[in-house]
C-alpha cells in the first residue's frame, strides 16, 4: 500500500506491575480503515487502547499514527501529537462537566493547537452534522440527553481531524439495537471525515458488523502463575 | 476557547466556592489597605501639623510637650514667658518670621489661641497650603475671633455670632473653668478644613487675652474692675509659645538653623525642631504600627490559604476534567499552568474589589467625618502602594495554587478515566 496506515504498531511490550503483558510484534490500520478489537471484560482492551495513545510507557516498541512514531517524543510534545491526531470515545463519554457541548469540542481544538478563531463555527458545523443544534450547543453537557452526550462525545473526538479514532467500549452500556445504531453513528462520522476506527467491544453479536476484527488475546498474554 | 475562558469557566462550575475565596480575599486585602491608609492619614496628621515652621520655642518642660501641647492642642501650655523676652527674641536675629501664641482659654472645650494676624499670612499647617477662609476674614481689632473647621461644625458658630471663651484647663468639656462673661468675642471668620490640629482651635488677637487675665488677676486680688486694653500692665503681656522660620535660600533651610537652635536653648528656652520631635513620637507608636499592619498580613496570608485549601479540596473533582484535558492534547506543564493561573485570578478579583471595599469604605467614613467633625482623613494611599498590593496578592494567590497544580501535574491519566460506578 502506497499511503501511510493510520496506525502502525512494531514491537511493542508492555505489563502491568502484577497485570497481563501485552505484547504487539506488528500491527496495522490502514488510513480510513475499521477494526473491532474484541475481548472479555479485563483481558486488557482498555489497556492497549491506552498504550496507542501514549497514556501508558511502553517499555518499548513504536507506536505510528499517521507516520509519525508517538512514543518517540514525551511530554508535552506527545501530549500535542495525541491531541492532533487521535480521537478518543470512553463508555461513560468523559465529557467535561459543567462545559457546555459546543465547548467540550471547542476544548479539543484548542489543546490540538487548531487556530482559536477557528473554533466555534467548526464545533457548530460538526455537532449539527451528528444532530445537535440550537440551544443544545450552548447548553452544559450534564443537561443534554445520554443519547446527546454520546453525539458530542463522537463530535469532540472528530473535532481536531484526527487520523485516527480510538473508541472504548462506546456501546458497553447499551442494549443491542441502540449498540447497533451508536457503532453506524460512530463509524458513519469517521468515514465522512476520513478517519479510522479502531473500536473495542466484549460484545460478540457486534462481530458480524465488522470485516476486520481481532482478538485481544493476539497481544495479551496472562502473568505467570495466573494460568492460561 | 483559549486559556483564560477555561480558566473562567472552571471558576464558574465551582461559583459558590469561587465567590467564597474571593471575597475571604478581597475582605483581606481591604483591610490591609485600611490599615495602610489609616497609618499614613494619621501619619499625614502629625506632619501637617507641624507645617512650615523651623521652631517652636517655649517655656514648657520638653520639646516633645512643648509641640503636643503648641501645635496639637493637647492641652494648654501653662509656662509664659514675658513679652519683653519675646521682643528680645524677635530682635536677636533676621527670622523671616516670628509669630507669638498665647493659650489658655478656651471655647466650650476648644482652645482659643491669641496670636497676630501673622499666624494667618506667614504660618501654615501644611508647608505650601496657606490658610483659607471658608466665610468672612481674619481677625483685625481686639475681641474677633476666627473658628476652625471643626469648631465650626460641631458648635454652630457662625460668623456674626457673639461668643464667650472661659479660662481654665478644665479636664472634660462640660468642666471648662470659669467664664469670661463680661467680655464676649465676635466671630468674624471661618476657616477652611486644614487636616490639622488647628481645625478644632479658635484665633484672636494677644491684647483681648491679655485683658481676660489682667481680669482674672485683679478679681484674685479681691477688686472688682472693669480693665480694658490700655489698663493692661507689664506683668499682663506674656506669651506661652513662639513660632519661629529661619530664612531659607532656595528653599533650603540655612546652616544657622542649628546655630539659633544652641543659641535659644542656652539663653534657657526649650525649642524644638517640630519635624524632629514628631518623627520620635511616631517612632514610638511605629511599633504598635508593626503589629497592627502584621495583623492584617496574616490575616492576607490566611486568606492566601484559603485559596489553596478551596482548590486542593475540589482537586478530588478535577481529576478526571485534568485526565480529559491530557487525552485532548494538553501537558502535564499545562493542567499545572491552568490550575495555578486560576489561583492567581482569585487574587486578582480579590485584590481588585478589596481595594475598592477600602475606597468605599474609606469615602464613606471620610464624607461622615468631614460633614460631622469637619475632619479630613483623606485616602492617603499613592497608587504605587496599592497597586504594591494588589500584586502581592496575587503572587501569594499563585503561591497558593503552586500545591494544587502539582496535584494536577501528577495526576495520572489512565486510571482517572475508569467509568464511575
Ligand atoms: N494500573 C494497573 N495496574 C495493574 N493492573 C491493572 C492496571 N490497570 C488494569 N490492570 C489489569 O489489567 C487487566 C486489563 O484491564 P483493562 O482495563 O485493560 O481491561 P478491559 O479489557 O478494558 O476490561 P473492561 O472490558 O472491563 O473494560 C485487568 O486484569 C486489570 O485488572
Ligand atoms: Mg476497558
Amino acid at each position: 500500500m502506497p499511503t501511510t496506515p493510520a496506525l502502525l504498531v512494531r514491537d511493542l511490550s508492555f505489563a502491568h506491575p502484577g497485570g497481563p503483558a501485552v505484547t504487539i510484534d506488528e500491527w496495522s490500520v490502514p488510513a480510513g480503515g475499521e477494526v473491532l478489537l474484541q475481548g472479555p471484560s479485563g483481558s486488557g482492551k482498555s489497556t492497549i487502547l491506552q498504550l496507542l495513545a501514549g497514556l501508558l510507557d511502553a517499555k518499548s516498541g513504536r507506536v505510528e499514527i499517521d507516520g509519525e512514531d508517538l512514543l518517540a517524543v514525551r511530554g508535552a510534545e506527545r501530549d500535542r501529537r495525541r491531541g492532533r491526531r487521535i480521537g478518543m470515545i470512553f463508555q461513560t463519554f468523559n465529557l467535561l462537566s459543567g462545559f457546555s457541548a459546543r465547548e467540550n469540542a471547542m476544548l479539543a481544538m484548542h489543546f490540538a493547537g487548531v487556530p482559536a478563531a477557528a473554533h466555534r463555527e467548526r464545533a457548530a458545523d460538526l455537532l449539527g452534522s451528528l444532530g445537535l443544534s440550537g440551544n443544545e450547543l450552548d447548553r452544559p453537557v450534564d443537561r443534554l440527553s445520554v443519547g446527546q452526550q454520546q453525539r458530542v462525545a463522537v463530535a469532540r473526538a472528530l473535532a481536531a481531524e484526527p487520523a485516527i479514532v480510538l473508541a472504548d467500549e462506546p456501546t458497553a452500556s447499551l442494549d443491542p439495537d441502540n449498540a447497533a445504531r451508536t457503532v453506524d453513528l460512530v463509524r458513519e462520522a469517521c468515514r465522512t471525515r476520513g478517519a479510522a476506527l479502531l473500536l473495542t467491544s466484549h460484545d460478540p453479536s457486534l462481530a458480524e458488523r465488522f470485516e476486520n476484527r481481532i482478538d485481544v488475546s493476539t497481544f495479551v498474554s496472562l502473568p505467570s502463575g495466573a494460568g492460561s | 476557547m483559549s486559556d483564560f475562558s477555561i480558566i473562567l469557566r472552571s471558576l464558574r462550575i465551582r461559583l459558590f466556592s469561587t465567590v467564597v475565596t474571593i471575597l475571604t480575599v478581597a475582605v483581606a486585602v481591604g483591610l490591609f489597605l485600611t490599615l495602610l491608609s489609616m497609618r499614613e492619614s494619621g501619619r499625614d496628621a502629625f506632619r501637617r501639623g507641624s507645617g512650615n515652621i523651623d521652631l517652636l520655642v517655649s517655656a514648657e518642660p520638653g520639646p516633645l510637650v512643648s509641640v503636643l501641647n503648641g501645635l496639637f492642642h493637647a492641652g494648654a501650655p501653662a509656662n509664659p514667658i514675658p513679652w519683653a523676652r519675646f521682643e528680645a527674641l524677635r530682635a536677636s536675629y533676621p527670622w523671616a518670621w516670628a509669630i507669638p501664641l498665647q493659650q489658655g482659654d478656651n471655647y466650650r472645650g476648644y482652645p482659643a489661641i491669641a496670636t497676630t494676624p501673622a499666624f494667618f499670612e506667614d504660618y501654615q499647617p501644611e508647608a505650601g497650603r496657606p490658610w483659607a477662609f471658608a466665610a468672612g476674614r481674619p481677625f483685625e481689632a481686639n475681641f474677633e475671633i476666627v473658628a476652625g473647621s471643626e469648631v465650626a461644625a460641631t458648635t454652630g458658630v457662625a460668623v456674626g455670632d457673639r461668643i464667650t471663651l472661659t479660662h481654665g484647663s478644665g479636664g472634660s468639656r462640660e468642666d471648662h473653668g470659669h467664664s469670661h462673661d463680661e467680655y464676649d468675642y465676635e466671630v468674624v471668620g471661618i476657616l477652611e478644613p486644614s487636616g490639622s490640629a488647628h481645625d478644632r482651635a479658635l484665633f484672636s488677637d494677644l491684647e483681648s487675652s491679655w485683658v481676660l487675665h489682667a481680669f482674672d488677676r485683679h478679681e484674685a486680688e479681691g477688686r472688682h474692675v472693669h480693665v480694658g486694653v490700655d489698663d493692661l500692665e507689664e506683668v499682663d503681656r506674656a506669651v506661652t509659645g513662639i513660632l519661629l522660620k529661619v530664612p531659607s535660600r532656595g528653599g533650603m533651610a540655612s546652616a544657622a538653623l542649628p546655630q539659633q537652635f544652641d543659641r535659644l536653648r542656652r539663653e534657657g528656652f526649650t525649642v524644638a525642631q517640630p519635624a524632629q520631635e514628631i518623627g520620635r513620637l511616631l517612632g514610638i507608636v511605629a511599633n504598635v504600627d508593626a503589629l497592627l499592619i502584621a495583623m492584617a498580613a496574616a490575616v492576607l496570608l490566611a486568606s492566601g490559604i484559603g485559596i489553596m485549601l478551596a482548590l486542593y479540596n475540589s482537586m478530588d473533582q478535577r481529576r478526571r476534567q485534568v485526565a480529559i484535558m491530557r487525552v485532548l492534547g494538553a501537558s502535564r506543564g499545562k493542567v499545572f499552568s491552568l490550575t495555578l493561573t486560576e489561583s492567581a485570578m482569585i487574587g486578582v478579583a480579590g485584590g481588585v474589589i478589596g481595594t475598592l471595599f477600602a475606597a468605599i469604605g474609606n469615602a464613606a467614613t471620610a464624607s461622615t467625618l468631614k460633614e460631622r467633625l469637619g475632619l479630613v482623613i483623606p485616602w492617603s494611599l499613592d497608587p504605587a502602594t496599592v497597586l504594591a498590593v494588589v500584586v502581592g496578592t496575587t503572587i501569594l494567590a499563585a503561591a497558593a495554587g503552586v500545591l494544587p497544580g502539582l496535584v494536577a501535574y501528577r495526576t495520572p491519566v489512565a486510571t482517572n478515566l475508569r467509568p464511575t460506578a
